[in-house]
């Protein structure tokens, strides 16, 4: 033998070097793979998220409240979701390059392989209404619910037809009185209103957080034409 | 020991796992291999590559367990070999040698590197030629060199060079030609 193999067979046998346990190895690749899975889990809630908001936006009020090619586009992207989900992807990149073949896979495959999957669970988490649930959780949290009520600004735009607000008073159901989103109040007519898009026979409730869709009549006074809920995922 | 010779590297392996004895067969199987190999990459003087040897033998050993039998044993260990090499390069303990390599198959195959229409001058011999084409190496980056020396010298396949480097096969082959370019200035002696 070489005086090098010499000098390693002798630290070998007298116990200088040991051999690191199998379950240590073991432990760290579970863990790799364990994370890989919480993160593509979550990317797709993520992407379940913006699902969500992005279906629940009222697309036709859209060209009104934001004029201009585009820029509606611009407003009602889901910020926060989208980073959340694209650190999650940027982790799932590296930590699938941690894997022992990781590394033999184009980084885009890796990518795009794990957008399909979280794009599927997240379709699959949307339509079991997990994201709505989700939201009306969320929204408990107060720099949540501020960051989302900012977003949600943008439908309070009285000039252009739109208002959005909280009921505060009904009267005799031809009239209601709504303090839309800065706080002013507003006389609405909503006797000839087509009441809710989609939700069928509901009544207008004080508290009810609504959109009226119509024009101003007179300083602070407003003719709805349409009454819109909001709801989960859509405050207004 | 002697039937051990005949037996694979992934065979020793599982032997070494029960048997600490059988690991020396390991040790004995690669020790000069991976000498030239750092060398190449990073002429560092005997002294050194001697000690790097000891820290990539006693990794070997106590990572035995993680070695996966699915992998070509030579990958990991040149995988670990680049791993300390290129971490004692990084901290600047370049104890820089000229190379020298006077084998006749790294000559050979340094040869192939060279373009098809250069016409060799006479007085360069095979040994000449050997020298010059490893001192032009050690003139190009650390990556671009180590891909060289795994392909051209150490006759690694793109697979394999992807394991020691953790690289995907498409990165493998995009860096061998961006290396080669990088080289080709560099042998503008066989010009003159």
């Amino acid at each position: 033998m070489s005086e090098i193999a010499n000098k390693i067979m002798k630290k070998v046998k007298d116990g200088a070097v040991t051999k690191i346990p199998k379950w240590r190895f073991v432990s760290k690749r579970v863990f790799i793979w364990g994370s890989l899975v919480v993160a593509i889990v979550l990317g797709a809630f993520a992407v379940s998220m913006m699902m969500f908001q992005i279906v629940n936006v009222d697309w036709d009020l859209l060209p009104r409240v934001a004029p201009g090619a585009g820029f509606g586009l611009f407003k009602i992207v889901p910020y926060f979701w989208l980073l959340i989900a694209v650190l999650l992807f940027v982790f799932v990149y590296f930590d699938f390059r941690n894997t022992r073949k990781g590394h033999r896979y184009n980084g885009g495959v890796v990518i795009g392989v794990s957008l399909l999957i979280a794009f599927v669970l997240g379709l699959g988490a949307y339509f079991i209404r997990t994201p709505e649930r989700a939201d009306e959780m969320f929204r408990q949290m107060p720099f949540y619910e501020d960051m989302h009520m900012g977003r949600e600004m943008m439908w309070n735009a009285p000039d252009v037809g739109v208002l959005a607000g909280v009921i505060i008073e009904i009267r005799d159901g031809k009239a209601i009185i709504l303090e839309d989103m800065i706080k002013h109040v507003w006389e609405v007519d909503i006797e000839k209103a087509k009441i809710g898009k989609g939700v069928g026979e509901k009544v207008l409730a004080v508290g009810d957080r609504i959109k009226a869709v119509g024009e101003i009549i007179s300083l602070g006074k407003f003719r709805a034409e349409e009454i819109r809920f909001g709801g989960a995922g859509r405050r207004f | 020991m002697k039937n051990l010779e005949t037996r694979t590297d992934n065979e020793i392996v599982a032997i070494a796992l029960n048997d600490a004895d059988v690991f020396a067969v390991l040790v004995q199987r690669y020790e000069k291999k991976l000498f030239r190999y750092i060398f190449r990459i990073s002429g560092f003087c005997r002294e050194t590559i001697e000690d790097l040897l000891q820290e990539i033998f006693i990794k070997v050993y106590q990572n035995l367990n993680d070695f996966d039998d699915q992998f070509s044993f030579s990958s990991w260990i040149y995988r670990i070999t680049h791993n300390v090499t290129v971490s004692h390069l990084r901290d600047g303990k370049k104890d820089m040698n000229v190379l020298s390599i006077e084998d006749e198959d790294s000559a050979k195959s340094l040869i192939e590197l060279l373009p098809a229409d250069v016409d060799l001058p006479k007085e360069f011999d095979r040994k000449n030629l050997s020298k010059e084409l490893q001192k032009a190496l050690m003139k190009i980056p650390d990556k671009y060199r180590e891909v060289l020396v795994l392909f051209y010298i150490e006759g690694k396949s793109y697979k394999e060079i992807s394991d020691i480097l953790k690289r995907s096969i498409n990165s493998v082959s995009v860096l061998i030609n961006r290396a080669k370019m990088k080289l080709k200035p560099e042998l503008e002696f066989l010009n003159r």
